[in-house]
Parts: structure tokens; C-alpha cells; sequence
């Protein structure tokens, strides 16, 4: 059991499983059919939905994101305003999005049309102010629906209603949330939030501080058990995990959510370095990265990291503790070399150098009873000597062919500094530290950069699979490396796909 | 605020889709929205990974003791046999003892939830005794395998030419990505016949087979279809199978069943467009004008015939688009693979027909060293040269002009230059630009779905309903027939309102396919607004003393002479004077014909033309690009509707792009599809859109008397993204020496390669 606010009106959840989805429970429970299953993987945006969390422990109401329903589980958004396209507007009184979609004939079979209008409303939402709002362009409409699919239009109808419509919303913006369930975060997010929903062996736990937190999986999970658990599981943004349950059906007896556990929520700047909690979420970073950090390279990498649904869920430590080889963030802390606080079951912390944490193919140091606190990043990056460069089959919400993050400082003409990684290419993210003690020391020219792209070709032995050949996977990565090294050599930009939204 | 309902729309102007309003706000109804009886049950289907082999033995006990299982089923459970071919038999409901592909289903499920009967079909245990799968056309061809009769048609005498090239070109295919999965809902009816809700393009097909695997006759199966989300030909044939499935679940039990594929499922199950291999031999002058094309399509038609033998047919009409052929041999081939059965989709083989000749007509400009554009206009069907390699004259030289008004309206010399100037000075970035152009056949190339049928129906307050046999996919047709019957009769749009396709209303409905929606259903529907506009001049000059001047019926009223009375007064006149106020109307296209074995007629009513001019720019070290600019011009007649065309075009347009760029359609060595979802199947995004994107109507009526002289504009333009793949080649060719192959689809991989061998 439990609450949340849906389309403004305080529901009830009734009895739920731990594996049971947003979408299930919105089409089933509640016959909010706008919402549609389109892929039950989170790659097409049909189910998009829009979800304010509560207020955070400071009491700040963080911003309301878009995310996808069918991969999001319910017990996630307890406490939580939801909006369905319902709630934004009915037949009789359409939100100005959806009534730029008619005028514009941006719906064709009309089944992916309420995520659009979803993803379009969430970034209006989200436009720091109506003046950014009507300054919007095509780019800023491109990156706001880059997580839905259209098979009918080829968008451009769509992203034309998007930009008549910021136009209308930044004149006369519209309350979407208002009566809010403010009185329900403060009530029950210490009492209800953090106990068993269902019953002691099915339950969906909101543990919102650390011991909580390890409390909870003492209880659950063993730190003998090697297996990979599927039936009691920690869950973070479940961008990754829920397809265990929407593509493989599988029951969740326990699940433990790490997204409210205000310890991983924080992003500190420090002597030692810059620490990110591991429940922080990719767009949360793609802010701060933009705002406070200039990183071209990390602002880049995430503007292409699967689409804003995703981006709005995913977090930091789950795309490395899910130990993908095709993860966009490994090669990132690899080359700025990360390292990552563990901690288990009984509170006790350990550093582990992200170098270190990957043991082969979806295995890790990470003890059953373990889970990623944090990840820093030392104090004396320079955050313009890193490059990186994502291949992929389609440039918008695509996994990795390859991708390779250079990090290189350059002293009295000679590389003084340098780290060289690549995700796609073998069974975990890698460093190739043959390819770093080759430039170390020398100054960066055509022919050292050509000796360490020869290198580079010869040392990996990538798979053939159905995003590239193996063949592919090496020249794509060696053009990659070059094109880093070139760019460090003359300081120019040479690609067509980065910053795709620039 | 909803600037869109109460204004009224004729044909030619730019009215919203008539479901609009439903789309934007999620309250239009699809199959898996409808509220179901309380008992209703969902099915899943139970498979092996084995590409082919013969089933020792099935095990399903766990299955059925599984929880929430209601019912499970094997082909020999079904009354009226497990055979669903559409036209051949041969595609299965269920198959029994032999396995012809992976994930092939062997039995189903029926459960009190999908998620239920998704983790029961796991529990079989299955045994095969598994034999060497064929997996690829050139396995078939080798083993001889093919799912029907291979035909070819010659023309035209040889004579020697100066000029020989041969060529080859693999043509992947295509999955169709409809954003609602295939979904079919079965309610029992207690005359022992069922209704079916279906998300269909061919509800008459549904309740053929439906009829035929209960063993009861078509009247006692009722389906109904009101929108698809999305269907691109993958619910022709393919949404057979599922309302098959609800339905004999639905009989032995009696109870609702639904069953909906989740993603995964559908793209294992059900059909994509067809691989091609093709090969070719022209021969031509030093100026690049043919004398003989000698052209080899062969299908990857996978395990069954499904529609495959129009669709290679297809492939075959379009092998010259639109071009002349003085001596033409033209095989068509239909492979037989252990595969899923390849289907329909937009296009229909069109596509790779035509692909084949824009492919070497680039070849053929760059062995004589001239732009390929005017090698495509040298060939151009024209006055003295207007056979096409089957027999049809071509009398409407639409293409020359076309072509001319988009060269200069793109600037296509000086841009060409331009691009030259920027790849001589560009290091890792190299442009292409390609314009080419589209020929596209009107009218099923099956003569006997040539025909449609309309119900109208007057209420006495003056509201219409219209009803036919087309069904509304996304591509706006009930939006046309609408229009139509609205201007028919003078009245708003509004006046009119479109129901559900619906089997019990107008029977024995062809698919709606072949882009010919409007044109066959909005002659029936206007057939049946004529009937009834006779009765109701009948009635006037009868009983109110009209004369015989023809009654004009405009803005809501009805005139005639001096006589005036509103359009609902007549109508409650009418039916106080006991007027029939409801009326069928019916279409079929005349003048069609065709000789399959000869390869010799008329199969095409008349043809829809378009161009269009590409511009890219690829980064020779990756293999990355971006499209950067697409000027288009399309032959679409009097528009019916010009927003709804202008949508169509786009849409087919950016739907060819992702065909020829990013989706590409992988399977393992165990023929397995590896592509079989959407994290690795690569549909277009908001970002593949073109940022320049031009489209324009060529201004011309159709000179065939279709409804209001509009032509079908659903299929042609999805070939006109062939510019872009010419376009990515040329690029490519810049990066080297020489123009390379390029592989289909275009991945930054295949363009990578070419690069690479343009350097060679």
C-alpha cells in the first residue's frame, strides 16, 4: 500500500508487488489508457509520463521530470505527483502543447502522440524561466523529444508545435500540479515511505538515509550470496534493472529503492576532489556540469547518454554498477581517474579505484551485501584536457559501438599527463595504459600520434555483434583516438556528431 | 481553445486529422485502450531458439500447472486447421512437427494476465531434432528452395552496345516499427460467432481466417478495426495470427480474450520487409542510354509464401522506375528461408526494385564520367520509348518536367559545384548530393482487390455517417472520405462522422494497401453520396414540386432555381416522405489487366511521380554523417488534402532514410534475429529529421478520373530517400577516387567501408 498524487488527486496504490510497473498500475488500475506501452524497454517514449518528486531533505521540490512509465516501478513514485497526458488537458480544454499538435497535424496514428505532448510539456516544466522558454530553438525541441519514437511524421510537424507552443506557454504559463500533495511529503515520507508496503516477504523499501539503508540490506540480502539476486535487488533509477521484469518476466520479492537516500543524493566539491553520489541522476549531472563545471566533453557525452527519460532516472552509480563494457560513463571516470566508495551491510566503507572495480564481463568487486556510496573525482582535473568521442549507429539515443575518453595535459610541449579509455571494446570498460606510457613524455605530433593509433589497433580484440563488427570497432576506435589527439595537437574540433544539439 | 472543431473542411483544404483531438489528448481508443469483459484472459506463445527441425516432443505439463493459466493450446487443438496463409497456404498458426524458424511458435497460452502466460510459455520442454537451417538467399538459391514459382519477363530485341556493366547489390529489409505491437481482442457472441476487435488493414482477411480455423461460416465473425497506431503493410497478413489466436481461445472457452504482443515478440513473430539480392547487367551507349537491362531480383522471402508473390511481382514492376528499356529481362525469385515470413510494407518490393536501378544508374555516370542526373534523364520514359519492361505505355511524361522544375528549384548544378569546392578543401568532412527520381505504380497488381464498397447512411436530423472497407492506419483516409462526403453533400465536416471499418457494415473489403485508400474507397463513398443525392432530387421534384434543374447542395443548403431549403430540412422531408436515406456504393478501377506468365498488360491505373535532392555530409574517418538539406518535389494530383499529403511525404520521406541508413535487420549463424528490439534496431529520431526540408507539390491534375483528379501519395514517397543513400555514395566517392559500394542499410559502419575502398 501506499499514496501517491495523481493528475492532482491523492490515490490510493492498493496491494502491489515490488515488480510492478507505473505503467501497469496507471493502464489497469487506474484506465488511464493515454499512456501506451510502445516498447516495455524505455526506448520509445509511448508511456512517457511526468512525475515532481517530493522535496528533497532540505525541502527543496526538485524539478519535475519526464520518465518512462512502463520501465519506472511503481513503489518509485510513492509519495510522488504524477501527470498522465489526462492531466494535462482534456478534449474541451487542450494544454497549448496539444493544441499546437492539431494545428500543426503533428499526429499521424496518433500512438505516440501523448508522449510527445508529455516530453514537450515536461520541458516546458523545466525551462528555467519563460524568457529561456521563448528563446527555445529547433536544437532545444530536437533534445526535448529525442526519447520518442514518431514512425508516421519524421518529426518535423512535431518539433514545429513544440516551438509555436513554448511560444504560447512563456506568455501565459499553465499550473499543471496545483492542489500538490506538499502536505503528503512532509507527512509520510518519514513514516510510511521507508516501510514494507505489502508484507514482510514483498515489499518495496524507501530507505532515505544511510543506516536505513543498511539496515534494510542486512535484512535481505547475504554478502555470501555470489549469485546475482533477482528477487531481492537495490534499485536506482531501474533504466537497466526493470528490464528483468518487462522483457523477462521476472518477480521481485524485496526491492530496496536507493533514489530517496539523501547520503547518495548529494553532489560535494572538496580538497580531496569532486564526490557524486551514486544516487545522483545523469541530468542532475548534465546541470551541473553545464552550470558550475565547464566540461565540454562531459556535457557532451551526456546530451547523447540515452534520452532526457532516461537521463532523468538513470544515476551515476548505477551505470557502473550494472558493469555494462557499453556503459557511457566508464570511459568518462576512467580517463579522469575515478574512484568509487563501497560500503556494505554493516556500514563499512571502503575506496576502490574504478581502474580496479571491473573483474570481467558483468562482474565486479561489488560484494552481494555492497553498493556504490560515491564516486570522486580528484581535485586537480583540468576539465578541458578531456575528449571524448561516442560512436554509435544512430546519433540520439543509441548504445555505444565504441566510445574513448582521452584525458591529456601537455607540459613544456611534451604530454605530461595522459589516461586512454574505451567502453565497446572488450568484456568491461578499459584503460589502456601501453597506449599512456607510449605518449607520456614526448610532444604530441603526427607521427607519435600515428605510432599510438597503430598501438591501439593492435591491442584490441573486440566482438562482432548487432551494433558493429569487430573490424568496425577497432578503426572506429582508432579513429577516435586520433581524432582526440589531433584535437589536442591543434586545438580543433573535427567531428559532426558531438554536440549534436550545440 | 481547440481551434479545430467547429469549422468546416472540403476537399483540397488543410483539415486536422479527424481523430486529432483523441491523439493529442490519449483519448482515442486503440484495441489494448477498450475496456474488456471482467473475465477476459491474455494469450502468450511458447517457441525454441531452433531455426529449423523436426518437434520430437512437447512438454507442457508444467505449462498448465502454471499460475494463472487458464487454457494452453498445440496446432492440433485448432478446429479448423492450423493453415492462415492469406493467399497460398503455408503460414501457420501454431506449427506442428516441423520447425521452419526461431522463435516459431509451437503452442499457446491463455492466462489471467499477459505477465501470467509470459512466464508459463517458459516452462516447456521441448525437444527437436534440429536440421540445417537456410538461412540466406544464396543458401535457397543453392539449395533450390523457393516459396513459389520464380517468373521472368522479356521484352524488346538485343542489339549490341558499346557499354556492359554488371553489378550486385544486397538490399536489407525492414521492420516496421507501428508503434502499437500487433493486437487482436475476441469476444464470444452468443449466437456461437464472435466480434473481433483487431488492429487490421485487411479486416476482411481477419474474418476469413477467423472463420476458417473456428470452421464456422464469415457471418458468424464480426470484426471491427478503428484505428491502428501505425501499420506500414505489417498489419496486412500480420495481424491475422493474433486475432486467430484470441479467436479459438475465445470459442473453447467462451470467454474475452486479448492478445497483444509485447515488443519483443512481434519482432521475432511477424513479418519485416523482404531482403533482396539482386544482380544486374546493362548495356548502353557512350552517352549512357540504355539498350538492355537484364535485372535478377531475388527475395529473402523467409519460410512461407505469405504475400510474397506480389511483392516480388512489385519489385519486378519497378525495376526500370521510371525508366526505358529497349531490351529488358527482368527474374524474379522468392526464396525460401528459415526465417520469419517477410511481409508487406509500404512500398510492397517497390523499393528494392527500384534501388537496384538508382544503384547502377550512379554506376553507369561514373564509367562515362557524366552527372548522374543526366544519365537518369537520358533514360526517362519519353515519346517514341514509352513501354515499360511489361508491356504498359506510359503516356503522361510527367518526369521530365518533375525533374527539370527540382533541379532548378534546388539549385542542383550550382550546389553540385559548391560541394565540389568544399570537397577539395575539407580534410575529414566530405558532402554528396544525388536527385533522383520516383515512378510508382497505382492499383493492386491482384486485379481482383481493384474493388471497394461504401455504406452511407442519412439520419433524419442531417447528420451522415460513412462507412467503407478502408481502415484508418494514421495516413488520414477517414480525414479524406470525410471531406469528400462533407462536399458532397455542402455540408461541414463536422456533419460527417467516420465509424469504425467494421465487417457487418460493408463486406468483402480489400486491404487497405497499394496506397489506394482514398482513390478506391472515396469513389465508393462518393458513388453512395450521388445515390442518394439522386433520391433526395427525386424526392424534390416529386413531392415538393422542384424542377429539373440539377439541386446544388453548398454551405448546408440545397438549391434548386428559386427552391431553398436547408440540407437537414430537405433530409426530414425526405424521410417524412419515406425516402431510403441509406445506400451502399461501390468502386472497381477500370481498364486493369495483366498477364502474370506473359509479364505483358496494363496492371497500373496510372502512375505517381516525385524527386527529390539529397545533400549530406559524412566524416571519412568514422563514418558518421548527417543529412543536412532535402529539396522535394511530389506528384500528388489535386491534393485531397494538402497537410495530410504534406505529412505523408515527410513521413516516407524520413521512414526510407532510417530503411537505407540505420535500421539495419541482423540475424546470428543459428538464425536468430539479433535485431529484436529497439535498443538495437535504430529507427529514425527528432535529430535525423532533415534540418532543411522542402517539400513541394508538382502542380498537376491526375489526368485518370480518380476522385477530384487526386493521385495516391501513401507508398511513392518512401523511394524518394534513395537520393539519400546516392547522396552518402557520391560523399564517400569524394573521399577516394573512385565510387565504392555501399552496403543497405548505410550505417556509419557500411559508409566507413566505402570510404575505405573509394581510397583503394
Amino acid at each position: 500500500m501506499g499514496r501517491l498524487t495523481l493528475n492532482r488527486q491523492i490515490v490510493d496504490t492498493g496491494a502491489f508487488a515490488p515488480h510492478d510497473s507505473l505503467l501497469g498500475f496507471l493502464r489497469d488500475a487506474r484506465g488511464l489508457t493515454g499512456t501506451k506501452e510502445g516498447c516495455g524497454s524505455g526506448d520509445c517514449g509511448a508511456c512517457t509520463v511526468i512525475v515532481q518528486p517530493p522535496a528533497d531533505a532540505n525541502g527543496q521540490l526538485p524539478p519535475p521530470i519526464n520518465l518512462n512509465s512502463c520501465i519506472t516501478p511503481l513503489g518509485a513514485v510513492l509519495d510522488c505527483d504524477v501527470l498522465t497526458v489526462e492531466g494535462v488537458g482534456q478534449p474541451d480544454q487542450l494544454h497549448p502543447v496539444q493544441d499546437a499538435m492539431i494545428t500543426e497535424h503533428a499526429s499521424q496514428c496518433g500512438f505516440c502522440t501523448p508522449g510527445f505532448v508529455m516530453s514537450l510539456v515536461a520541458n516546458q516544466l523545466r525551462s528555467a524561466s519563460s524568457e529561456a522558454l521563448a528563446k527555445q530553438t529547433r536544437s532545444d525541441a530536437i533534445e526535448a523529444i529525442s526519447g520518442n519514437l514518431c514512425r508516421c511524421t519524421g518529426y518535423r510537424p512535431i518539433l514545429a508545435a513544440a516551438l509555436v507552443s513554448n511560444q504560447v506557454v512563456a506568455t501565459n504559463p499553465v499550473e499543471l500540479f496545483k492542489p500538490t500533495a506538499t502536505e503528503l511529503d512532509s507527512t509520510l515520507l518519514n513514516t510510511v515511505a521507508s516501510q514494507n508496503l505489502v508484507s514482510e516477504e514483498h515489499a518495496y523499501h524507501h530507505p532515505t538515509n544511510l543506516q536505513s539503508l543498511t539496515e534494510h540490506i542486512g535484512r535481505t540480502i547475504k554478502a555470501d550470496d555470489n549469485s546475482l539476486s533477482t528477487t531481492n535487488v537495490l534499485l536506482a533509477g531501474t533504466t537497466d534493472a526493470w528490464l528483468n521484469v518487462t522483457q523477462r518476466y521476472a518477480d521481485l520479492t524485496t526491492a530496496i529503492d536507493l533514489t530517496r537516500v539523501v547520503e547518495l543524493r548529494s553532489i560535494e566539491r572538496a580538497d580531496d576532489g569532486l564526490t557524486i553520489g551514486a544516487a545522483v541522476t545523469h541530468s542532475e549531472l548534465l546541470h551541473f556540469f553545464d552550470d558550475t563545471i565547464e566540461c565540454p566533453a562531459i556535457v557532451a557525452t551526456l546530451q547523447r547518454f540515452g534520452s532526457p527519460q532516461i537521463r532523468n532516472r538513470g544515476t551515476i552509480g548505477g551505470n557502473i554498477a550494472n558493469a555494462s563494457p557499453i556503459a557511457d560513463w566508464p570511459p568518462l571516470l576512467l580517463a579522469l581517474n575515478a574512484t568509487l566508495q563501497l560500503v556494505n551491510s554493516k556500514g563499512i566503507a571502503r575506496t576502490v579505484a574504478l581502474s580496479d572495480y571491473y573483474l570481467a564481463y558483468r562482474q565486479t568487486v561489488l560484494a552481494a551485501d555492497e553498493f556504490i556510496a560515491s564516486v570522486t573525482l580528484p581535485a586537480e582535473i583540468l576539465w578541458h584536457a578531456l575528449i571524448a568521442h561516442k560512436i554509435s549507429k544512430r546519433i540520439e539515443d543509441d548504445i555505444s559501438s565504441t566510445m574513448g575518453a582521452v584525458y591529456l595535459e601537455q607540459q613544456d610541449g611534451v604530454v605530461s599527463l595522459c589516461r586512454v579509455a574505451f567502453g565497446g571494446v572488450a568484456a568491461t570498460p578499459v584503460r589502456f595504459e601501453a597506449i599512456e606510457v607510449m605518449l607520456m613524455g614526448k610532444p604530441l605530433n603526427k607521427a607519435l600520434i600515428a605510432d599510438a593509433c597503430d598501438a591501439l589497433g593492435r591491442s584490441l580484440n573486440p566482438i562482432s555483434d548487432v551494433r558493429a563488427s569487430a573490424d568496425y570497432r577497432r578503426a572506429a576506435s582508432v579513429a577516435v583516438l586520433r581524432k582526440a589527439l589531433d584535437e589536442f595537437a591543434t586545438g580543433n574540433q573535427q567531428t559532426l556528431t558531438q554536440g549534436a544539439h550545440a | 481553445m481547440n481551434k479545430s472543431s467547429d469549422q468546416s473542411y472540403r476537399p483540397r483544404e488543410a483539415a486536422p486529422h479527424e481523430s486529432a483531438t483523441g491523439h493529442v489528448t490519449g483519448t482515442a481508443h486503440y484495441v489494448d485502450d477498450i475496456p474488456v469483459p471482467a473475465n477476459t484472459v491474455h494469450v502468450a506463445t511458447g517457441s525454441t531458439n531452433i531455426a529449423a527441425g523436426k518437434l520430437l516432443s512437447l512438454d507442457l505439463s508444467a505449462v498448465r500447472t502454471a499460475a494463472g493459466v487458464v487454457d494452453v493450446i498445440t496446432a492440433k487443438d485448432i478446429p479448423g486447421g492450423t493453415d492462415i496463409g492469406p493467399v497460398f497456404p503455408g503460414d501457420v498458426l501454431l506449427a506442428h512437427e516441423t520447425i521452419e524458424y526461431a522463435g516459431q511458435p509451437l503452442f499457446a497460452v491463455a492466462a489471467t494476465s499477459l505477465r501470467a502466460a509470459q512466464q508459463a510459455v517458459k516452462l516447456a520442454v521441448i525437444e527437436v531434432d534440429a536440421t540445417t537451417p537456410l538461412l540466406d538467399v544464396d543458401a535457397a538459391l543453392a539449395a533450390k528452395q523457393f516459396v513459389l514459382p520464380s517468373r521472368t519477363w522479356e521484352r524488346g530485341e538485343k542489339t549490341t552496345a558499346a557499354q556492359v556493366l554488371t553489378g550486385k547489390l544486397y538490399v536489407r529489409g525492414q521492420e516496421h516499427f507501428y508503434l502499437e505491437g500487433q493486437v487482436a481482442l475476441a469476444i464470444p457472441e452468443d449466437n456461437g460467432g464472435l466480434v473481433l476487435h483487431s488492429s487490421t488493414q485487411h479486416p476482411d482477411d481477419i474474418q476469413k481466417l477467423v472463420a476458417r480455423v473456428l470452421g464456422l461460416a464469415m457471418h458468424h465473425v464480426r470484426v471491427t478495426s478503428r484505428r491502428m497506431g501505425g501499420a506500414f503493410g505489417g498489419k496486412e497478413s500480420q495481424a491475422a495470427p493474433l486475432a486467430c489466436m484470441a479467436a479459438v481461445f475465445a470459442a473453447r472457452l467462451q470467454r474475452s480474450v486479448k492478445y497483444r504482443m509485447p515488443r519483443h515478440d512481434d519482432m521475432v513473430q511477424t513479418g519485416k520487409r523482404h531482403d533482396f539480392s539482386s544482380s544486374y547487367q546493362l548495356e548502353f551507349d557512350d552517352n549512357g542510354v540504355f539498350s538492355s537491362a537484364d535485372i535478377t531480383l531475388n527475395a529473402k522471402c523467409g519460410y512461407s509464401p505469405d504475400l510474397s508473390d506480389g511483392i516480388v511481382e512489385r519489385a519486378m514492376f519497378h525495376a526500370n522506375n521510371g525508366y526505358h528499356f529497349p531490351h529488358s529481362r527482368i527474374t524474379g525469385n522468392r526464396c525460401k528461408t528459415n526465417t520469419v515470413s517477410n511481409t508487406a510494407f509500404r512500398g510492397f518490393g517497390g523499393p528494392q526494385g527500384m534501388l537496384i536501378i538508382e544503384a547502377a544508374m550512379d554506376e553507369v555516370a561514373e564509367r562515362l564520367g557524366i552527372d548522374p542526373l543526366d544519365v537518369r534523364k537520358r533514360n526517362l520514359l519519353r515519346p517514341g520509348a514509352n513501354t515499360t519492361p511489361y508491356g504498359q505505355e506510359v503516356n503522361h511524361y510527367v518526369l521530365a518536367d518533375l525533374l527539370d522544375e527540382l533541379e532548378s528549384s534546388c539549385d542542383y548544378r550550382e550546389r553540385k559545384e559548391a560541394i565540389e569546392t568544399y570537397n577539395k578543401s575539407s580534410h575529414w568532412n566530405k558532402k554528396g548530393l544525388a536527385l533522383t527520381p520516383v515512378q510508382f505504380g497505382i492499383s493492386f497488381t491482384a486485379k481482383h482487390l481493384n474493388q471497394a464498397g461504401a455504406l452511407l447512411q442519412v439520419y433524419r436530423d442531417g447528420s451522415i455517417d460513412i462507412n467503407h472497407a478502408g481502415t484508418e492506419m494514421g495516413q488520414g483516409l477517414h480525414t479524406k472520405i470525410r471531406q469528400i462526403v462533407a462536399n458532397a453533400f455542402g455540408v461541414a465536416a463536422q456533419t460527417v462522422l467516420h465509424s469504425a471499418t467494421q465487417s457487418d457494415k460493408v463486406p468483402n473489403g480489400s486491404p487497405t494497401a497499394a496506397s489506394s485508400g482514398s482513390d478506391m474507397n472515396g469513389m465508393a463513398a462518393l458513388a453512395a453520396c450521388d445515390t442518394i443525392k439522386e433520391r433526395l432530387a427525386e424526392f424534390a421534384r416529386s413531392q415538393l414540386g422542384w424542377s429539373d434543374q440539377p439541386l446544388i447542395f453548398a454551405e448546408g443548403n440545397v438549391r434548386c432555381g428559386d427552391n431553398n431549403l436547408s440540407f437537414n430540412e430537405l433530409v426530414q422531408q425526405a424521410y417524412m416522405g419515406r425516402v431510403s436515406l441509406s445506400t451502399t456504393g461501390f468502386y472497381s478501377t477500370p481498364d486493369i489487366h495483366f498477364d502474370k506468365e506473359k509479364g505483358h498488360g496494363m496492371p497500373f491505373y496510372y502512375f505517381a511521380y516525385g524527386a527529390a535532392a539529397t545533400e549530406v555530409i559524412i566524416d571519412i574517418n568514422t563514418g558518421e554523417y548527417r543529412v543536412e538539406r532535402v529539396d522535394i518535389l511530389q506528384d500528388v494530383g489535386n491534393s485531397l488534402n494538402p497537410a495530410i499529403d504534406l505529412g505523408q511525404i515527410e513521413g516516407a520521406y524520413v521512414q526510407g532514410l532510417g530503411w537505407l541508413t540505420t535500421e539495419e535487420l541482423l540475424w546470428n549463424d543459428a538464425g536468430q534475429i539479433t535485431s529484436n528490439g529497439p535498443a538495437n534496431y535504430k529507427i529514425p529520431t527528432a535529430l535525423d529529421c532533415p534540418a532543411e526540408f522542402n517539400v513541394n507539390f508538382f502542380k498537376q491534375a491526375n489526368p485518370q478520373p480518380t476522385v477530384h483528379r487526386s493521385k495516391a501519395v501513401g507508398e511513392p514517397p518512401l523511394m524518394l530517400a534513395i537520393s539519400a543513400w546516392c547522396a552518402l555514395r557520391q560523399a564517400c566517392k569524394a573521399a577516394g577516387n573512385h565510387l565504392p559500394a555501399l552496403a543497405v542499410p548505410a550505417t556509419p559502419e557500411a559508409v566507413f567501408n566505402a570510404v575505405q575502398e573509394a581510397r583503394r
